[in-house]
């Protein structure tokens, strides 16, 4: 992954003999102490955001507090928030991160409580979770100091960790559960579950699962790989971990409404357990024409929806197919042979489970000899692209697919020419990231461009808005508990408002979702659309999102349902009702 | 602070949280596991300065190398003032030290056979320098650290030591400051560990962390404890111009060489053998010498350059990653095609408190010192690279055995209340002392650090010195009138950074002292005025104690044990 100190070193430094450093200052001592004041600071080349504050310091207000030590990115002591990022100050220049006004804003990072300016206390949220992972080597057979080159280089980027605490700052599980055990603690666990000279690699999994916090939790948002300042990659950690503790064969209890999805996805392909005939009802008839073709025989682009997409938010297929249909190309439609990607079970910790249904795709993606793979879900397209790829290495299987999404699709259409707007849409319009396009793929200037192509509407962007863009806080948080949802979304929400925006657009069904389960009670009158329902809008037709709003309504009535079906038995009675309807119906089931 | 301290009681104390102390842990909790031992640092512990050490790690670990090769190396690198019974005991007992660390998860890198990398580093014939990439200290202290979170020791971070508790030549614990209350506790003990690193921070251009201000060695000092060789100061050849942030050793280790402004690889001159690989003072003095008789790069012609362009892509990537980063980083230079502008700078102190044991013995009774705290000496005049990290490991665990030793011996001694109120109120006077005409504390340090750079540089001589003292001399007014201007209780680094000055200024006058008293160029101590070795009247460690005000310098005799002073080629 591009990561910010990548992208920030590519930047040209600003030259700049001045700046104003804007800290954001609090005493725990003092009531109402929290308040802005700003210095300003004269600078040389090269000069980093720590020794401007110092001189801050030094000059001006010596009780200006933070920590810093050894100045070279080593140490890890002076990570803090940098124009609203979390950073470390010594490893970032001035003159690359100044505003326009030559205004830099230092606050403290999130997720862990001011104590006095820029000083956090990391002791429970942040040590206290390192300390958990029984992050030690167990060498009980003491081997002979021997190591291969090719086990060293795998876990070499995560014992670069300077456990700084960046990765925590902005973590998006971190804000909805403070005993979360957080990315780095995740990294530095498999660090050394990986290394081939330790014996506890099992149990180390299991005994972090069985404490709160576990890595289960991730909401795999990125943010903390795409934040951290020495590449650690803290969120490939947590997918490799996932994985690990499944060849383990450690599976996690998920919360029973979380297991029913997964359940229902093992045994009838898709996450609601309906037909999986519905699927093909997602593209009428009359889309399909020239549109939809039985197998690739000339590289076409094989399309897949993804449940929510399939069978809830039926609108986005039908986009998709009309807009190749506009752009004169032809696609492989799965329909019911399309399997869930195995999100929910990942996420849910039922990594055996996920494997069935991946297999299974893997199989159908062959034999229609598709070899590209469009997607209109953020987690799709990071479950085929990331999560297969692994599994289909380890279990020796050709996956050699490119996987790619209907925007970025759309956006090579516009640009050769063959996509052309032709309506106006009058609107203020903001575009809601989708964690792993934006990070992970990068996907930033594609969908904007698209909405700019558009005549008449208007772009605008959230305080956290392309790589920095916040987590919805994902349907499986949602599912698991309502109100915490609720709570770190109304962040979001605030933001999306400031905006003033009529429409906020996304390019993600979980998303979408998220936001409507977050919007319950706060009834926010910004209309959420796919990305899809603005691009057809512009090439003239009608987009029919109506429909699949109100089967969305009607899909979360029956789980929210379902979860107080649960709420209402002992433990015991939930785990009974899962194990009947999981060990039947997984037995027989043969993808 | 006006209420009463609070006492706590333990049977052993360790200060400072890097590989030294954490190593010393260790051994003791081993040892000991029923004894009180607590640990306490300025910094989190992992936040301490070993993690800055990225070349490597100095080990015989090659069937073909010998620890008595290295023992030779490391008493000619240090100019045979290390003490040579201590060389050859960190030596003998390097291999065993390296393969602890790797059973303890050490990271280090590999070679096609599994087997731990070495790659070549300065003034040692045999590459020996045991690496994990160019972050071996932090995957050393990480490892240590593993262990001992595992083991539940109490450690109290972000405290800050504010004296020695001394009476009758007896320690009896420390005073110190909970930084995240402001309340001032006093740690009594039966035994205590100073293991605080050391004091680069007194030189303007330095490699350390803002952190190492030798306050453990300056607190010792005040308290009666002698220092040995203080004048004896690393000048690494490789800090970067600006940023003065290190460019590790193993630069030129993996074949990256020095040019000047006329492109000329210079170091074949000074060491037709060694090259660029010389020990650090040798190349320190050359750089110099280049830049004093114009050969230097800039318009200022005040630096070198460092290539390293010409490596092969999969060294600089694999081997030297931290390398290119901080030079990208810090200088703005692509080293994959340019040269990275490189000055010497200060990097480690071989001087330190006198241990008279290999477990940090010193001249106060359960008083202990180890790791660059300490002095040994087992670096002598001048420090080969890659031998800072093992002595902190090797005698940090010799350390918690003699600790050990000293607990079970020695029974707690009442505390002396009238010398713990002293030492209070002079923290309670320099927090009430008027604002009116206060010296700020950044201030006098950059004064300091000023004098110390232009009089007790990588070149030194009578004079120059003498003007040097007399200015530190006077800077004692504006040391008086430090003033803490942050009168709040939590996390007052004012107050720490007013503390941590007054320690850098008590230690620069004992630098310069020792550096007049040494009449002689040995290893890092180099004197236009006396530019040869002196083993007749200087084969010996400098003791510096305090009388009354006074610093008073005076020298012992290096312990010799059949390795005989040579002239040093490289």
């Amino acid at each position: 992954m591009n990561t910010l100190v990548n992208e920030l070193d590519k930047k040209t430094e600003q030259k700049l003999e001045e700046v104003t450093i804007r800290f954001k200052r609090f005493n725990k001592e003092k009531k109402d102490s929290s308040y802005f004041e700003s210095f300003k600071v004269k600078v040389q080349p090269g000069m980093s955001v720590l020794d401007a504050i110092l001189k801050v310091r030094d000059e001006q207000d010596e009780s200006i507090t933070l920590r810093y030590s050894c100045r070279s990115a080593r140490c890890g002591s002076c990570a803090m928030r940098i124009n609203n990022r979390p950073m470390l100050a010594c490893y970032t220049q001035a003159g690359k991160v100044v505003d326009s006004n030559g205004v830099i804003n230092v606050s403290p990072m999130g997720n862990m409580k001011a104590e006095k300016d820029l000083v956090v206390n990391m002791d429970k949220p942040f040590w206290e979770a390192i300390q958990r992972t029984r992050s030690v080597l167990v060498n009980k057979a003491q081997r002979k100091h021997k190591m291969s080159q090719k086990n060293a280089e795998k876990i070499r980027h995560l014992t670069g960790c300077i456990m700084c605490g960046v990765c925590y700052s902005d973590c998006t599980a971190k804000t909805e559960d403070e005993e979360f055990i957080g990315p780095s603690a995740i990294a530095s666990a498999l660090r050394f579950s990986k290394d081939e000279r330790d014996d506890y690699g099992k149990t180390r999994l299991k005994v972090i699962q069985e404490e709160p916090g576990t890595y289960i939790e991730c909401a795999q948002c990125s943010l903390c790989s795409y934040y951290c300042p020495k590449e650690v990659d803290p969120a490939e950690a947590v997918e490799d971990t996932r994985i690990q503790a499944s060849t383990y064969g450690i599976n996690y209890r998920a919360p029973p409404v979380n297991m029913t999805i997964s359940s229902n996805a093992v045994t009838t392909g898709n996450i609601y357990g309906e037909s999986q005939e519905t699927r093909e009802d997602a593209i009428p008839k009359e889309v399909r024409e020239n549109v939809v073709v039985e197998t690739s025989n000339n590289g076409e682009f094989g399309y897949f929806a993804g449940c929510i997409q399939a069978l809830t938010f039926t609108n986005v297929p039908e986009n998709v197919a009309r807009i190749f249909k506009e752009s004169g190309k032809k696609m492989v439609y799965f329909g019911k042979d399309e399997y869930c990607c195995g999100f929910p079970m990942i996420m849910s910790g039922q990594m055996e489970q996920a494997k069935k249904v991946m297999l299974r795709n893997i199989k159908v993606f062959n034999e229609k000899k598709v070899k590209k793979l469009i997607t209109t879900c953020s987690k799709c397209w990071w479950v085929l692209g990331t999560i297969y790829k692994k599994l289909a290495k380890e279990n020796n299987i050709d996956y050699d697919l490119e996987i790619t999404t209907v925007t970025d699709f759309s956006y090579q259409m516009k640009k050769e020419g063959k996509l052309k707007f032709k309506k106006p849409i009058d609107a203020k319009i903001t575009y809601h990231d989708p964690c792993h396009l934006v990070r992970e793929k990068g996907e930033v200037n594609e969908p904007r461009e698209l909405i700019n192509a558009i005549d008449k509407t208007k772009i605008v962007e959230m305080n956290h808005s392309e790589k920095d863009g916040m987590c919805c806080g994902t349907p499986t948080m949602g599912l698991r508990d309502p109100e915490m949802l609720e709570k770190i979304q109304s962040k979001r929400w605030n933001e999306i408002e400031e905006t003033t925006a009529d429409i906020m657009a996304t390019s993600c069904g979980p998303c979408q979702v998220a936001f409507a389960m977050g919007n319950k009670k706060r009834k926010s009158p910004v209309r959420i659309v796919d990305l899809t329902d603005i691009i057809i809008e512009g090439l003239g037709f009608t987009p029919k999102d109506a429909k699949g709003r109100e089967l969305m309504e009607a899909r979360l009535e029956l789980m929210e349902g379902l979860r107080e079906m649960y709420s209402k038995m002992t433990p015991k009675q939930q785990d009974k009702t899962i194990e009947d309807t999981f060990d039947l119906k997984v037995k027989n089931d043969n993808p | 602070m006006n209420e009463n301290p609070e006492e706590k009681s333990f049977d052993a104390l360790i200060v400072g949280g890097g590989l030294a102390g954490a190593r010393a842990a260790v051994e003791l909790i081993k040892l000991s596991p029923k004894s009180k031992i607590a640990l306490i640092s300025k910094l989190h512990p992992l936040r301490s300065h070993s993690v800055a050490a990225s070349g490597g790690i100095n080990a015989a670990i090659n069937e073909k190398d010998s620890w008595k090769d290295h023992a030779f190396e490391t008493i000619k690198g240090s100019d045979y003032l290390a003490d040579q019974d201590a060389a050859e005991f960190m030596c003998k007992h390097a291999k065993e030290t390296v393969f602890e660390m790797e059973n303890w998860g050490a990271m280090f890198s590999r070679t096609e056979k599994k087997d731990i990398a070495q790659r070549p580093f300065g003034g040692m014939k045999f590459p020996r320098t045991n690496f994990a990439g160019d972050t071996t200290g932090l995957t050393l202290l990480h490892s240590i650290w593993q262990q001992l979170f595992s083991m539940g020791l109490k450690v109290f971070d972000e405290w800050i030591v504010t004296s020695l508790i001394v009476k009758n030549n007896n320690c009896f614990g420390v005073n110190a400051i909970d930084l995240k209350t402001g309340k001032m506790h006093i740690f009594h003990s039966t035994a205590t560990v100073f293991a605080t690193g050391g004091y680069g921070r007194v030189f303007l251009k330095t490699t350390t962390s803002h952190s190492t201000t030798g306050d453990g060695t300056a607190i010792a000092f005040r308290a009666g404890v002698n220092l040995k060789d203080m004048e004896m100061i690393q000048f690494h050849p490789t800090g970067l111009y600006h940023s003065n942030v290190l460019i590790s050793e193993a630069a030129r280790g993996e074949g990256g060489i020095l040019l000047n402004s006329k492109n000329e690889r210079f170091m074949e001159k000074y060491a037709p053998n060694y090259k660029d690989l010389a020990s650090r003072d040798v190349v320190s003095r050359a750089i110099m010498t280049e830049i004093n008789e114009g050969r230097g790069v800039g318009s200022k012609k005040d630096h070198v350059m460092l290539q390293v362009s010409h490596l092969s892509k999969e060294t600089l990537e694999e081997k030297l990653f931290e390398t290119l980063s901080l030079a990208k980083k810090f200088e703005g230079v692509d080293a994959t095609k340019n040269s990275i502008p490189v000055a010497p700078a200060c990097h480690y102190t071989m001087g330190g408190i006198d241990n008279i044991s290999f477990g940090g013995k010193t001249n106060i009774n359960g008083f202990f010192a180890v790791g660059e705290c300490g002095c040994i000496s087992v670096h002598g005049a001048n420090r080969l690279g890659g031998n800072s990290l093992l002595s902190t490991i090797v005698f940090g665990k010799v350390c918690g055995k003699e600790v050990f030793e000293y607990i079970k011996k020695n029974k707690k001694i009442p505390l002396p209340k009238e010398v713990v109120k002293e030492s209070r109120q002079k923290i309670e006077e320099l927090l009430k002392k008027d604002l009116k005409g206060y010296q700020k504390p950044a201030a006098v340090l950059e004064k300091i650090q000023t004098i110390m750079t232009e009089h007790f540089g990588v070149y030194r001589n009578e004079l120059q010195m003498q003007k040097g003292l007399k200015e530190l001399e006077k800077l004692k007014e504006h040391v008086k009138k430090i003033g803490v201007k942050d009168k709040g209780k939590i996390f007052n680094s004012n107050l720490i950074h007013a503390l941590e000055v007054i320690n850098i200024f008590d230690l620069a006058l004992v630098i310069a002292n020792s550096a007049i008293k040494r009449k002689e160029s040995r290893g890092a101590h180099t004197r236009e005025d006396f530019p040869k070795r002196d083993d007749e009247n200087f084969l010996k460690h400098s003791i510096a104690k305090i009388e009354g005000k006074e610093v008073l310098v005076n020298f012992r005799d290096v312990k010799n044990i059949g390795y005989k002073p040579m002239e040093r080629h490289y």
